[in-house]
């Protein structure tokens, strides 16, 4: 069941129906049951791995809290070992036993196919492991005490608004309000009706609009395309993943606030970036400050050396593309942007980047857009791998963008489509990267808004998709 | 309810309003609204004899001549096909004029490949205004799409838009001595395969040279378009589903295949070999399974010579004539009309 799909505009309004006329108690065993239904509308089958991460870390977690000494490592070993080899078989066999064929032909040998297995990704297997490995982790760090209550536990794990795509949330700030009693707040509610329209709009006539008509043409058939017109596509590219990934974050955030639960801010107007250190504080924040806190923290971070500290960086970029898919493309993406941070880090040595400090006046703007726009051309570039069919591929397509950027025909007519989609874009984020509030609007006077909100309905109206066309991070 | 709600709900019955008054219907529906205008103005003591149910190609049939030949007076017999026709227009304007058919009335479904053949058909061909017919045939989804003008004419919409940023640019693209974009123009190609027949030329090695040069239309492809095999079982059980509740409305249902021109028989095999035999036997199967009578007239090889057809599929007048000449002696030597 996708957000931008029939099935959901029926199933969310009868859920709310339903879970306001309950208690307390009741509602979270009515919302783990929706949670499942909707994480059952793909394929009833994977609710076994979702009940089996479950149990398990909810059992670790509370023998963690109680044992004393080397048992403690046990239970955590056996929840880590559970999750990874759900992660391990589900998504990364296949990439692992084909890497290892194609290793063993390049020595000149030869590996039976025999043992390759045709396995189906669950969706959402790379968000809800991530999401309950972190919760054993905090128990055994005593930062988090262990959740008494099975209900509100597994309810912790399937909530249907961030199951499937994030934002991965931590125990420590979702349990307490899946425990705590909500009381129907019309205020909060409504923000968030406003935000997943929002959300909508982003994913529904921006994401979906510029992926139909420009970037999967553009990636679709290469050859007949010269370096412009690549280029050109990879910048659409560049909004279409931002506007979906964003747009599916602000849906499931406005969803959640409706059932009075308060998720993680995931993207902060990325694009807006000045170095490439504040594009990963702006981008996938749920993701990037999971690897930071769980993955480049306990290997040290930057505590030691300088070298290790840029040891610590490639290692953490580079399990966080591998997190994306099992490809050595994210692998190629994720060490690109591990090599800009490395670079940066080196540039800055030692300074603290001051990135929550937005330009405010002409001259900081003028400084600041020589700034944003390196930027983006970094990720753009990263962008590339990401999104080609192989790692192949990104190269031919690099070359030919490298040899023949400016051979476009029409390339007036190119760039003004692009400028369209940019400025719908940043008439989206402009006033949520001022204000720094991705609420704006509320404060704005009832007029505007009620402009605003009939353009963004009337638009995801007439755009809304008559087709599957489900989210990119789904893959993952 | 604040008021930039209220203001919301009003800009979209707003636009609705809007989509239903300004927004032009799309050829397959107003060939619908059209029929349907005809059905309704039809006398209330009048009765149906014989009705066609279809697409464009049935529409090809002329019944008053087949009325003439049968010797039967020409009110009583009534070609509802329409562009595009498919089994919800079929069922739709069935259920209007069920009411007029008389007891022993027979009503020819001409089928076409698309109808089985084709995947997601009932989106993308367009929703007709009969919100009713999705509903009764467990399309609840395109039933309130159909319902809602902003809805129902999105793709005429969004058609417009891309229309309109696509002259532009080409405009932009003139000034600039650029021309179109190439990829574009790459586009088009696809498009216009059969528009252009120097471009089938390298397609299809030699069905070019024997296609007449006046058979140019052509949307075969996209009858043939990729499916999957739920898709395609998906649409044989809506198929049945649709035959089921025609039935209840008309008795003697009669199924009928329609010949294409030969060049295009040809072209068929040669690029999407067994699909058309796969349809052919999923029909039979549909009308052993209902009971029905199925006339397959491609097999009459005079009917299929390319000098009949105005293009690959649409009988010329000769080719309407000859054609309604041989379905009035079937009828005759089958039913004994």
């Amino acid at each position: 069941m996708l957000f931008n799909s029939f099935d959901f505009l029926l199933f969310l309004p009868l859920t709310l129906c339903f879970y306001y006329l309950l208690r307390h108690r009741s509602r979270n065993t009515f919302l783990l049951v929706a949670s499942y239904v909707f994480y059952g509308s793909w394929d009833w089958r994977f609710l076994g791995l979702l009940l089996l991460s479950t149990v398990v870390d909810f059992y670790c977690g509370k023998a963690i809290a109680s044992a004393r000494g080397s048992a403690r490592k046990k239970f955590m070993f056996l929840s880590l070992c559970t999750n990874l080899s759900i992660l391990g078989l589900f998504k990364y066999y296949g990439f692992f036993v084909d890497s290892f064929r194609d290793f063993i032909s390049v020595l000149g040998g030869n590996w039976s196919d025999s043992t390759t297995l045709n396995i189906v990704l669950p969706v959402g297997i790379s968000f809800y492991t991530f999401q309950t490995l972190s919760y054993t982790i905090d128990v055994y760090r005593g930062r988090l005490k262990p959740c008494k209550n099975q209900i509100d536990f597994a309810l912790f794990v399937a909530y249907f608004p961030q199951l499937v795509a994030g934002p991965i949330e931590r125990a420590k700030r979702l349990l307490p309000q899946i425990e705590k009693q909500r009381a129907f707040d019309w205020q909060i509610f409504r923000k968030g009706f406003s935000l997943a329209l929002v959300g909508l709009f982003k994913k529904v006539v921006i994401g979906d609009c510029i992926s139909g008509y420009y970037a999967d043409q553009v990636f679709a058939a290469n050859a007949t395309h010269d370096g412009g017109f690549l280029f050109f596509g990879l910048c659409m590219f560049a909004l279409q993943i931002y506007a979906d990934f964003s747009g599916y974050s602000d849906i499931a955030r406005g969803v959640s606030r409706m059932f009075g639960i308060e998720l993680m801010v995931n993207f902060r107007q990325p694009y807006f970036s000045r170095s490439i250190t504040e594009f990963w504080r702006r981008w996938h924040i749920s993701l990037s400050s999971w690897l930071k806190d769980y993955l480049y923290v306990p290997l040290g971070g930057n505590r030691q050396s300088a070298l290790k500290t840029y040891r610590n960086l490639m290692i953490t970029m580079l399990i966080g593309g591998l997190w994306h898919g099992a490809s050595w493309k994210f692998v190629v993406w994720g060490g690109l942007h591990g090599l800009y941070l490395v670079c940066h880090k080196h540039f800055l040595s030692g300074r603290e980047l001051e990135w929550e400090l937005r330009p405010s006046t002409q001259s900081e703007w003028l400084q600041a857009l020589p700034r944003i726009l390196a930027t983006n051309f970094l990720v753009l570039l990263a962008w590339l791998f990401f999104r080609a069919e192989s790692f192949g591929v990104a190269i031919d397509f690099l070359a030919i963008i490298a040899t023949a950027i400016f051979t476009a025909k029409g390339f007036l007519a190119i760039s003004l489509s692009l400028l369209f989609f940019h400025c719908m874009v940043l008439v989206v984020d402009l006033g949520a990267y001022l204000s720094d509030d991705h609420d704006f609007m509320e404060s704005r006077p009832v007029y505007r808004r009620a402009l605003v909100y009939s353009i963004y309905a009337v638009c995801i109206w007439v755009a809304w998709p008559t087709g599957y066309t489900p989210f990119i991070y789904f893959q993952f | 309810m604040p008021l930039d709600y209220f203001v919301v709900i009003f800009a979209l019955a707003a636009a609705n309003f809007f989509a239903s008054v300004f927004v032009y219907e799309d050829l397959r529906t107003a060939s619908y609204i059209e029929k349907v205008s005809k059905i309704g103005s039809l006398s209330p003591d009048e009765d149906l004899d014989i009705l066609f149910l279809g697409d464009s190609r049935s529409m090809e049939i002329d019944v008053d001549q087949l009325s003439e030949i049968m010797g039967s007076h020409a009110d009583g017999f009534v070609n509802a096909s329409t562009i595009t026709g498919s089994w919800v227009t079929s069922h739709s304007l069935l259920r209007k004029v069920s009411p007029k058919l008389t007891e022993d009335a027979r009503t020819f479904l001409c089928v076409s490949e698309f109808w089985l053949e084709k995947s997601d058909f009932q989106n993308a061909a367009g929703i007709v205004p009969c919100w009713q017919d999705y509903y009764i045939l467990n399309q609840p989804e395109i039933a309130l799409n159909a319902f809602f003008p902003l809805s129902r004419k999105r793709g005429q919409i969004i058609h417009s838009i891309h229309l309109g940023v696509a002259n532009s640019r080409v405009w932009l693209g003139g000034m600039l001595k650029n021309g179109r974009m190439a990829w574009e123009a790459s586009l088009d190609k696809e498009t216009d395969r059969f528009r252009d027949p120097t471009l089938m030329n390298s397609e299809s090695n030699d069905v070019s040279k024997e296609r007449p040069i006046d058979l140019g239309k052509s949307n075969v492809d996209s009858w043939f378009s990729s499916i999957s095999p739920k898709q395609l079982n998906d649409n044989f059980v809506f198929a049945d589903y649709t035959l089921r509740m025609m039935r209840k409305m008309t008795p003697q249902l009669i199924l009928i295949y329609l010949p294409n021109a030969e060049v295009r028989e040809s072209y068929v095999d040669r690029r999407y070999p067994g699909r058309k035999e796969r349809f052919i036997r999923n029909i039979e199967k549909l009308a052993d399974k209902h009971g029905l009578t199925f006339i397959n007239m491609s097999t009459e090889s005079n009917l299929c010579d390319d000098s009949l057809f105005e293009d690959f599929h649409h009988w010329n007048t000769s080719g309407s004539f000859q054609g309604t000449v041989r379905l009035a002696q079937i009828l005759h030597s089958q039913f004994g009309d």
